[in-house]
């Protein structure tokens, strides 16, 4: 039995010289299809895909049920234009939030109507004058200004106002003179215009008569059984005066739509801190009904980030553009105020969200760079504010094609639910299912009792989650398990939460205004919805029917892919040629010839062409070249018009001629580089009328005459 | 555990003097450029005879990334055509050495002092023509017998295998570079 062993034999060839032409370079194929923002330079961009960006005031649906308790509905008490007049020390209500002023205005039905609002003008102001830009559409604000200058106050009720889906908006710019002629303009910053007492209104100044008395014009308050009761001082001289108060609706426990409201932030569900007190059914333990006086508010707000009670930090938050000078934040109730600590600083992105610069009300960091950018802060740029309508000015331009966000301080009168966000990309839960919102009432803060609480609701009305767990103090766990881990008997999940026909729902059981001692108040049910319709869609494809590639770009694109090449847009409708049996056509350009200004014999060239072909395929070789159509008429006796395609610039025609087929052909003319669009001519040398006639062209390239072009004949007209 | 210069390889029955299996180790060394050294031994217990070499289309076709240029028949042609024209202009221009362009293909030498043989298809290219090599050695069962062509037991032979490639006049005849694989077979 032989052995066998394995040689490899390298078989160096004799040194040749041969010089390539390099005409490739190297590509990187396309080998996934991504979704970018932005077509970076290596790829090849296939489709374009754009949709309305998620916003949360059209994505989410909130349903008020705060109906329930009809004290905690403000409409008819807190409209514009409802106030309550009073002459005494004092009044008393249920709710926590008020307006007091004693400044009143002739209003163009010629009624006595109070000022709620001050702005506070410059120290020293000679005059000041209030005027209004305004954009889009007329919108009424409640009438109303008076301008006290040795006060240097203007008492007012305007509040400057935008409408970030419009784009419509009213801001009040108000300029002042003051002593020594300068000049300043400034937003209208409305704030109350009688504050509550603070430590800063009393005098502290131990040789002052009024040493420990409040001197300023205030008002306290303190709560008791039946609501909240207000005193007004008014400054050093006290005495009955004439008050006006109204109610604010920041007294209520309401709703509110997220502050974040792009795809980019947290859906954080806001509610109003109100507090207030209402009396419920409750019912005894023989069935017998009593009205409960219960208080509803919410502990946990006071639990919130404070960097400077009532304020809060707010860091990278976005600005909407009003107008060239104006920028609006995406809340109310700033809290800037550099006296104070709480700056604002600026950050201005342009388009491809690069950073341009960075403005600050901070003088301390005037001219210090930003972080490790390039760019450094300018302190002088912000000129000024309106917290309340959440408004900042600027005094150079501003583009709206930039991006802005911010970073401040803001005044928090909501309770931000962070436990949950509805934005869809951040919560997948969060779509398409249903959360009611309540409250208990009269939670208590030690302990860790929250107030708000949420249920998850499917779509069948079975309730599947609960936020109300173990930790409570006043109320019971109603979640699946106890503190460890053992099945809860007063769970609610697998309840339904509403029922028509079942008694055991959770309305029923635990909410107002139904029969049951929990007196739970539901403020809401929330859906964030998938309100994306195809036909609000802009959808470019490549890919699909009828669509193609620039024709500028083709080369472009076919360079970063040339996969593309074997697709409909690069080889057409039918797609590339496919030879059946085993066929393979070439289609060699036919100056590879020697014949043709190239270097190879026929059978040499067929050779080589077919050197790699596989044994059992066979190979055409159809040689390619340039040559026109031909195509013509005669019209007149003795005349042949002939019209050829045109097949490139620099090309030479050489019109061939000849009678009878078997004869040779003979040069009749030479047209020389014509002009782009049809090549034409007259031939009317000697033609014979009735006869037919052949003509060829040969096109002349680069100095080499091409093969014959097909052959087109035709009868010359004989009109005898 | 045996040591590998302990395997035999015998038959069962007592009486029979031929091996079941003959095997011959292939051992190789590279002597220069061009040319390997092989040393055939013997393991069996008896001596063999008859033996030569001859090639065929090998089934090794490379390493996976860096495979053959051409399927084994083709090179086993090659190898063959090679050798069967440098064996005939060796023959027919031997005074001429201008000639020289064609002359290449694989030739095999029994060392130290054999003459090279090429590898045509008459010589070496399947079993029934086999390059005869070894040395003649007295038949052990029959004293006025020789064993041709034997290597004797546990003792071993050296071979020579060169390759060159045959050098082309440009103008005419050019061999490529490339690689081949051959299996040479030794029995």
């Amino acid at each position: 039995m032989p052995q066998n062993f394995d040689l490899e034999l390298i078989a160096l060839g004799p040194e040749q010289l041969r010089i390539l032409p390099i005409s490739t370079h190297v590509n990187k194929y396309t080998e996934h299809f991504v979704y970018i923002p932005r077509i970076p330079d290596s790829s090849t961009p296939i489709a374009y895909f754009e949709t309305p960006p998620l916003d949360a005031a059209k994505n989410i649906q909130i349903v008020d049920q705060t109906y329930a308790i009809p004290a905690n509905s403000l409409e008819l008490m807190a409209a514009e234009g409802v106030w309550t007049k009073i002459s005494g020390f004092g009044f008393t209500t249920k709710y926590r939030d008020v307006l007091v002023t004693d400044v009143t205005y002739i209003d163009e039905d010629a009624r006595l109507a109070p000022l709620f609002w001050k702005h506070q003008l410059p120290a020293g102001t000679k005059e000041a004058h209030v005027f209004v830009i305004e954009n889009g559409n007329r919108i009424d604000i409640e009438r109303g200004l008076t301008i006290k200058i040795d006060e240097d106050i203007i008492y007012t009720n305007y509040k400057n106002f935008y409408n970030r889906h419009t784009g419509a908006y009213r801001i009040h710019y108000v300029t002042s003179v003051d002593g020594d002629g300068n000049g300043s303009v400034e937003l209208l910053n409305p704030v109350p215009a009688i504050h509550e007492a603070s430590w800063r209104d009393v005098d502290v100044d131990p040789d002052s008569p009024n040493f420990g008395l409040i001197v300023n014009k205030t008002w306290t308050r303190e709560d008791n059984n039946d609501g909240y009761h207000f005193t007004l001082n008014e400054g050093v001289v006290p005495g009955p005066g004439v008050f006006y108060f109204k109610v604010l609706k920041s007294s209520c426990i309401k709703p509110l739509i997220p502050a974040g409201q792009t795809q980019y932030d947290p859906w954080h569900l806001m509610f109003s801190n109100g507090n207030f007190v209402a009396l419920v059914k409750n019912f005894e333990e023989d069935g017998n009904e009593v009205q409960v006086l219960r208080r509803y508010w919410i502990p946990e707000y006071k639990q919130q980030n404070f960097a400077d009670y009532p304020f809060i930090f707010s860091p990278y938050r976005k600005m909407h553009w009003v107008n060239s000078n104006t920028l609006k934040a995406t809340r109310d109730d700033l809290g800037v105020e550099p006296t104070a600590g709480r700056h604002i600083d600026l950050l201005v992105f342009d388009e491809d969200e690069v950073l341009k610069r960075v403005y600050t009300t901070d003088k301390g960091k005037h001219d210090k760079r930003f972080s490790d950018t390039k760019i450094f802060y300018e302190s002088d740029k912000i000129i000024s504010w309106d917290n309340q309508g959440g408004f900042v000015a600027l005094s150079v331009e501003i583009e709206p094609s930039d991006i802005f966000y911010a970073n401040y301080f803001y005044e928090s009168k909501e309770y931000e639910y962070k436990l949950f966000s509805f934005n869809p990309i951040q919560n997948r839960r969060a779509i398409n299912t249903r959360y009611v919102f309540y409250m208990i009432p009269e939670a208590d803060p030690r302990g860790q009792e929250k107030a708000i609480h949420y249920l998850e609701v499917d779509e069948d009305g079975i309730i599947t989650a609960c936020s109300q767990d173990w930790r409570m103090v006043t109320q019971p766990n109603l979640q699946l398990t106890d503190r460890f881990g053992n099945y809860n008997e007063d769970t609610v999940i697998g309840m339904k939460y509403e029922s028509m026909v079942e008694e055991n729902n959770f309305k029923n059981k635990f909410t107002v205004p139904y029969k049951n001692n929990y007196s739970y108040y539901v403020l809401a049910e929330v859906i964030a919805m998938d309100i994306g319709d195809e036909q609000d869609a802009t959808i470019f494809d490549v890919r699909r029917d009828g669509n193609t590639i620039k024709d500028a770009q083709f080369e472009e694109a076919i360079r970063g892919n040339p996969r593309i090449l074997q697709s409909v847009i690069g080889h057409g409708e039918d797609g590339q040629f496919v030879p059946n049996n085993n066929v393979l056509l070439f289609r060699p350009p036919v100056t590879l010839l020697e014949d043709f200004g190239g270097d190879l014999a026929i059978p040499e060239a067929e050779n080589l062409l077919k050197r790699y072909l596989p044994a059992a395929n066979t190979g055409l070789i159809h040689w390619h070249y340039l040559a026109p159509i031909i195509t013509g008429d005669s019209t007149t006796e003795g005349v042949v018009d002939l019209t050829m395609t045109w097949e490139g610039p620099n090309l030479t025609y050489n019109l061939y001629r000849k009678i009878h087929k078997p004869k040779e052909f003979e040069l009749l003319v030479q047209i020389v580089n014509p002009a782009e669009g049809e090549v034409l001519y007259k031939d009317e040398n000697d033609l014979i009328p009735g006869k037919t006639y052949y003509y060829s062209v040969r096109i002349v390239e680069n100095g080499i005459e091409l093969p014959f072009s097909d052959t087109f004949a035709i009868e010359v007209r004989d009109d005898s | 555990m045996i040591p590998e210069n302990a395997l035999r390889f015998v038959s069962d029955e007592p009486d029979a003097e031929d091996a079941i299996y003959t095997p011959l180790k292939i051992i190789s060394e590279v002597a220069e450029a061009g040319s390997t050294i092989f040393t055939i031994t013997n393991m069996t217990q008896q001596i063999v005879d008859d033996v030569g070499v001859y090639l065929e289309p090998t089934s090794n076709l490379g390493p996976w990334d860096n495979p053959a240029d051409s399927p084994p028949a083709t090179d086993y042609q090659d190898l063959l055509t090679w050798g069967s024209w440098s064996k005939h202009h060796q023959d027919a221009f031997v005074d001429d050495p201008g000639i020289s362009f064609l002359v290449g293909g694989l030739r095999v030498r029994q060392l130290p002092d054999g003459e090279y043989t090429y590898f045509t298809r008459a010589a070496g290219s399947q079993w029934g023509n086999r390059i005869k090599i070894g040395s003649t050695i007295a038949d052990p069962n029959d004293p006025d017998e020789n064993l041709l062509n034997a290597i004797n037991s546990d003792s071993s032979l050296k071979l020579e295998i060169k390759f060159e490639v045959p050098g082309g006049d440009p103008e005419y005849e050019v061999v490529d570079s490339r690689r081949l694989f051959i299996s040479v077979a030794v029995g």
